[in-house]
């Protein structure tokens, strides 16, 4: 449920548009080329270039370059720059005079395109550099990630003392630049909240706390992150990040709802594969191609049979980190078999592209890409790789109706362990029949064009080759490789860049699912390349990427907000480097926000994997009669193993941004309405918790109302009350136990307690972090 | 903080689309992170052209209504029962496959001309026939998935390829809402098969587009409550606890940094909780007339609980709901009559047609109709020929998207007329074609939007509901 209160609604994404500190010139270049591109491009190659472009020129007239546009054809130039009002374009799509352009009076102009054209022509006419189709013009290997990374030097500093690890060098380089003074640290109460939601999804308890603040060690922050890095809720909170860009559900969604009821087996992959520190690009491969990885030869001296289990382990673990490729939403009713079958390739190529290349390879299904160098030779290349892999167990049913069916494959997770003897079915992916595809033209498989070989996009592969796909591979194990090389341009900055987000709200690219030309520039590319080739030398261990990051100064700094941002922009700093300078105030997602309620309630069921899903393979979701949800999600484990219904999220989830599961989900909004509030007020799980919460507080009745207020602070906000909360506190335990004389005296004491953990679970301070 | 916030509403108080959340996002574009897509609409003013309609209904018969059954009437059918299709059938069949299934099937059911504009209607929809020179029936409307899953979800969001924004969510998107104690998108009743919450969905628009649902289709909406709207303590304990609350916050905003989101959370606490009583007040139709009621057909069966919805539609719409979707499904056989087309489509029709003809002649007596854009129709319509099954007798239909009918009342569209055709057996739509793509289009220009300047960047590129088609259909606006 959401509603939209909008006097207070406030909705914070990404602003995709470029909008860095550039001169007027620059900028409104800028803003007439992306007019361009958005208005005019499209429309002259949907309704012009056909008859007037490169192959055929009708009239002489050429509409796909600006030269031609300005030599005109037969009648004359086709723009007038000095009477623009005047050009014979504009008088030809008007269709007032005697030549009426398009001819065919369905694909006339609307009057708002005509209103594009005429204000294009009106701005000068501004053209890029390159021509409308030629697309080999777009190929610039010169874009900045497409360059192959460079490690940089790290800058040098006058506050020598400031810098705990390499990244501060970098910040404070700019900060002295720009004569702007750091942060200043924050309080060390704060610092340990912070760091434990930041990796763990939840609060600190009142104990860690008092450890932490006891301590006067000087490594004593960096051995709390050690502690957090090693707790197993590491692994849960980390998993959930990557389900985001892996679109990550337990159904397929799309059409009817049936269960994925075997998915699970790729979420307990993930979140072991964090708690395990399994290297990036082991752990890229392994989803891509995992199936096909050679295993590794037996160390001497290690025991045979031992050998044989951890073989069988490893086999096990990649074929279920494969399920990355099937997880996707999948018409599985589509009554045209080869369009369920481009439509799931499709998704399968999205996703890849988003989630580690940092493209939207998907747009080259219809069409050359409009604004990065990737064409429909280069979409249906990787199609081929695809088109060779089998995801489908079956596409029709016997009748050749739509009724499609994934696959699966038995596998064994745990050799010795006691479940050794019952293998389990998981999602996957595995070779089919090597084939090439033709180019889909308008991305229909009933329109196609030359086939081409199955392969890499050209632009990626010309300084960064991938080894030959063989007759009778997939080529999935080339790519797998390929993507995860040490020298792929865009593999370790996409996942650095997305560490640096997760941690510190707005990632050095602020738009991390796209690094391409639409794409916004890094805020500062020497400090994201200084991270992509540490990560690649570091052996692409991400948990040494987490203490680079956390154990920082710049980790440690106040929110941004005391920062003047007037400061900022006189001093031309881009405003995603100064977040980037330090922490800015969060929410807790729905998952942190759950997690945190049953945490401080005491109630937090904190076992490790498997499902919560009761349904059978094939079950749908909801119940064919009456359309009721199946799914329950009353339960108290932590909330990344609530059950993700494509159809029908959990409603606590889909009030507090949880993304929408079918997209790849770089970065999470931020709302706030007046649903989450009334959730917070009146749902049963946040009566659970604060009665649960109120019974904590008063078990031992040794302990006195001041003690227990005390103890209700510091579970719930990590501080002890001020003395003027304290007071208040008091004030409303006496008022609301007076509203309730009418109950036994401990009964009354448990509903006053109740409300009093309620009204901190409902405050602000409850769901930010600072 | 204060003057800030007071200037903030004397903001919206100027803003003329009322409480408009892409008004909101250009006030708020300051915001340190940007707000959504503010840039890229700075140059459109919304609504983009003066609006015909402020509002809409859609009426959607889940399952899909047979159109030559319905709206469309076929002589030439009539007079070939029995006789095999003389035309091609489409590539793609959903159910039908093979000869047996190929024979023409004449409607049961007798057309009469109604009204001033003689417009034809079948004996399903006396009531409805009633109305019909208010109705804009187009005869043309085609699309291209033969199964529920996709149609439905092409219906409701433009694509049965991708997870895309619903209708309703563009709306919202584009105009905002009236009422900023309801939800601008309302939807009652919602299927949870074929696409489920994605029919109503915001994919990548931002949260709050998110279509509200009321209950769900299969249980009676009398009882539905929108969620978590009962408060769990009564009305002085709560105000005692959030004052408690408030106070907390206050103080936790003097050590924390000034920040607008704390702010508008203080707001969110206090708005929800007099949603507590606005929402259910809405809900509650006791203040309804006798007459009223009977109109509606909700003091009786079987037009009770669909009639209780759309009389609930009005209630939302009158309060400023920008988009109230009502969905009729019955059970799960709902309008999908592959077999005992004789029984089940009178059942449909009955349960549907008093409370849908109560509605229209409800808005109008109100003079609500002429800005409210009403829309009837399933997310397919139904072949002319019979599905056979495994008996002759099986008297049922297939699914059809290549050619159907759906009508729009109010808000700007012309009364009393038809729109499009279909072909001699109601097959293929043939004249004045009406994509769906068009009708969204369509739908979008009577709200006063242009829907190819309502969009949304995601992922790389400005995406808008019917993608990169759609056309006015001009010759239906009055």
């Amino acid at each position: 449920m959401n509603w939209i209160a909008v006097a207070i609604g406030i909705v914070v994404l990404a602003d995709p548009a470029s909008a860095e500190e550039t001169t007027v010139d620059d900028r409104q270049r800028r803003a007439r080329l992306e007019h361009f591109e958005r208005r005019i491009r499209p429309l002259l190659l949907d309704r012009c270039v056909s008859c007037h472009g490169a192959r055929q020129a009708r009239g002489d007239l050429r509409l796909d370059t600006l030269a031609g546009l300005q030599r005109g054809g037969q009648s004359g130039p086709a723009i007038d720059l000095r009477r623009p009002q005047n050009s014979r374009l504009l008088r030809a799509v008007r269709r007032t005079g005697e030549l009426k352009m398009p001819p065919e009076a369905k694909r006339r102009l609307s009057a708002s395109e005509i209103a594009d054209l005429e204000r294009w022509i009106a701005e000068g006419a501004t053209w890029p550099v390159t021509t409308v189709q030629n697309h080999s013009g777009l190929l610039q290997s010169d874009h900045w990630a497409f360059r192959t990374v460079q490690r940089p030097m790290l800058p040098m500093v006058e506050a020598q003392a400031w810098p705990r690890t390499p990244i501060d060098r970098f910040l404070l380089a700019r900060l002295e630049t720009a004569r702007l003074p750091v942060g200043s640290e924050v309080g060390r109460r704060f610092l340990l909240r912070r760091v434990t939601f930041g990796l763990t999804g939840i609060p600190p308890t009142p104990d860690e706390l008092r450890t932490f603040l006891a301590s006067a060690a000087p490594d004593g922050f960096d051995r709390v992150v050690d502690r957090l890095l090693g707790s197993p809720r590491y692994g849960e909170r980390w998993a959930r990040h990557w389900m985001d860009i892996a679109r990550y559900a337990d159904s397929n969604g799309l059409d009817e709802n049936r269960a994925y009821v075997n998915a699970f087996h790729y979420r307990d992959f993930v979140i072991d594969a964090f708690n395990d520190d399994l290297p990036f690009d082991e752990f890229v491969r392994s989803q891509i191609a995992g199936d096909l990885l050679p295993s590794p030869k037996r160390p001497e001296g290690t025991d045979e049979a031992d050998w044989q289990d951890y073989l069988t382990q490893l086999s096990a673990n990649r074929a279920r980190a494969t399920g990355f490729l099937s997880l996707g939403p999948k018409g599985l009713r589509e009554v045209d078999p080869v369009k369920m079958e481009m439509d799931i390739i499709d998704d399968q190529i999205a996703t890849l592209g988003k989630s580690l290349l940092g493209l939207t390879l998907e747009c080259a299904r219809c069409h050359d890409h409009k604004f990065d160098p990737i064409t429909t030779a280069d979409y249906y290349a990787l199609a081929g790789i695809f088109k060779s892999t089998r995801t489908m167990k079956q596409i029709v049913d016997k009748r050749g109706k739509g009724d499609g069916f994934w696959l699966e494959r038995e596998v064994v997770l745990d050799p010795q362990g006691p479940s050794a003897s019952a293998p389990v079915s998981v999602m996957c992916v595995a070779e089919g029949a090597s084939q090439n595809l033709r180019i889909h033209r308008r991305g229909s498989h009933l329109d196609l064009g030359a086939e081409v070989r199955r392969g890499l996009p050209k632009i990626l592969t010309r300084n960064h080759a991938a080894t030959v796909i063989g007759e009778g591979e997939s080529g999935r194990l080339q790519m797998a490789r390929w993507i995860t090389a040490p020298g792929h341009p865009l593999t370790s900055r996409v996942i650095v860049n997305r560490v640096w987000q997760w941690h510190l709200g707005v990632g050095l690219v602020e738009t991390p699912d796209n690094f391409g030309r639409l794409g916004r520039s890094p805020v500062d590319a020497a400090l994201l390349d200084w991270l992509a080739a540490e990560l690649v030398a570091r052996d692409w261990s991400l948990k040494r990427l987490h203490r680079v990051i956390l154990c920082s100064s710049s980790y440690r700094t106040a929110g941004l907000p005391v920062f003047p941002r007037t400061a900022l922009s006189g001093n031309r700093l881009p405003t995603a480097l100064a977040a980037a300078r330090g922490f800015s105030r969060r929410r807790l997602t729905a998952e942190e926000i759950r997690d945190s309620l049953l945490f401080v309630a005491g109630l937090l069921d904190t076992t490790m994997h498997g499902s919560l899903l009761t349904l059978k393979p094939r079950q749908y979701v909801n119940d064919a009669k009456t359309g009721r949800h199946l799914v329950g999600y009353d339960n108290y484990r932590r909330s990344i193993y609530q059950p993700v219904i494509r159809n029908k999220v959990y409603s606590l989830f889909q009030m507090f941004e949880f993304p929408t599961p079918s997209l790849v989900a770089g970065r999470r909004a931020t709302t706030t309405v007046p649903p989450q509030m009334l959730l917070l007020m009146n749902s049963e799980l946040v009566a659970q918790c604060s009665r649960a919460m109120a019974g904590h507080l008063l078990q031992r009745t040794s302990r006195s109302a001041g003690d227990r207020i005390r103890l209700a602070y510091e579970t719930a906000f990590g501080r002890l009350p001020e003395e003027r909360e304290f007071q208040r506190t008091r004030k409303f335990l006496d008022q609301f136990g007076e509203t309730l004389t009418d109950l036994d005296p401990q009964e009354r004491q448990v509903q006053t307690w109740q409300a009093f953990c309620q009204a901190l679970m409902l405050s602000n301070e409850f769901v930010y972090v600072d | 903080m204060r003057a800030e916030l007071f200037s903030r509403r004397q903001m919206l108080r100027r803003s003329n689309i009322g409480f408009g959340s892409l008004a909101l996002a250009c006030i708020l574009g300051d915001s340190s992170r940007g707000a959504v897509a503010v840039s890229r609409m700075a140059g459109d003013r919304l609504p983009h052209h003066p609006p015909r309609a402020k509002r809409m209904i859609f009426l959607f018969m889940k399952g899909g209504p047979s159109q030559m059954d319905t709206f469309d009437p076929k002589p030439r059918l009539q007079k070939d029962h029995g006789k095999p299709l003389p035309i091609d059938r489409p590539r793609l069949l959903f159910h039908s496959i093979g000869d047996s299934n190929n024979k023409l099937f004449a409607s049961p059911w007798a057309f009469r001309r109604h009204g001033q504009s003689g417009l034809a209607v079948s004996a399903l929809f006396p009531h409805v026939a009633s109305c019909v020179d208010d109705l804009c029936v187009i005869r043309s409307l085609h699309g291209t998935n033969p199964a529920h899953g996709g149609a439905t979800l092409k219906m409701h969001t433009g694509s049965d390829t991708f997870i895309r924004p619903s209708l309703g969510s563009w709306l919202s998107y584009g105009l905002g809402t009236e009422n900023n104690n309801l939800p601008a998108f309302i939807t009652i009743s919602p299927t949870m098969f074929h696409g489920g919450v994605n029919n109503y969905g915001t994919a990548f628009l931002p949260a709050v587009h998110q279509g509200t649902p009321l209950g769900h289709a299969g249980s009676p909406v009398r009882a539905a409550r929108f969620q978590h709207i009962h408060p769990q303590l009564t009305s002085p304990r709560q105000r005692l606890q959030l004052d408690f609350v408030q106070d907390l916050n206050r103080h936790h905003q003097q050590s924390a940094a000034a920040n607008s989101d704390l702010e508008a959370r203080i707001e969110a606490l206090e708005l929800a909780y007099r949603m507590q009583t606005s929402a259910p007040q809405v809900q509650d139709t006791t203040d309804e007339t006798e007459v009223t009621r009977r109109l509606y057909g909700i003091d009786e069966e079987p037009t009770r609980d669909f009639g209780y919805q759309c009389l609930l539609a009005r209630r939302f719409i009158e309060q400023g709901v920008r988009m109230v979707q009502v969905t009729h499904q019955n059970g799960a056989g709902h309008w999908d009559q592959h077999g005992n087309l004789l029984q089940r489509h009178p059942e449909n029709a009955r349960e549907v047609d008093r409370p849908i003809a109560g509605l229209l002649k409800d808005l109008k007596s109100r003079g609500l109709l002429e800005d409210t854009l009403v829309l009837w129709g399933g997310e397919f319509g139904r072949t002319p020929t019979a599905e056979e099954k495994d008996k002759p007798s099986n008297n049922g239909r297939d699914h059809n998207p290549s050619g159907f009918t759906m009508w729009l009342a109010g808000g700007g569209v012309k009364g009393g007329i038809s729109h499009g055709a279909t072909d001699d057996y109601g097959y293929f739509a043939t004249e004045d074609k009406v994509h769906i793509h068009d009708l969204h289009a369509t739908i979008l220009h009577l709200l006063g939007l242009d829907h190819t300047r309502l969009t949304y960047p995601f992922g790389g590129r400005d995406f808008r509901l019917t993608d990169v088609s759609g056309e006015v259909v001009e010759a239906i606006l009055a």
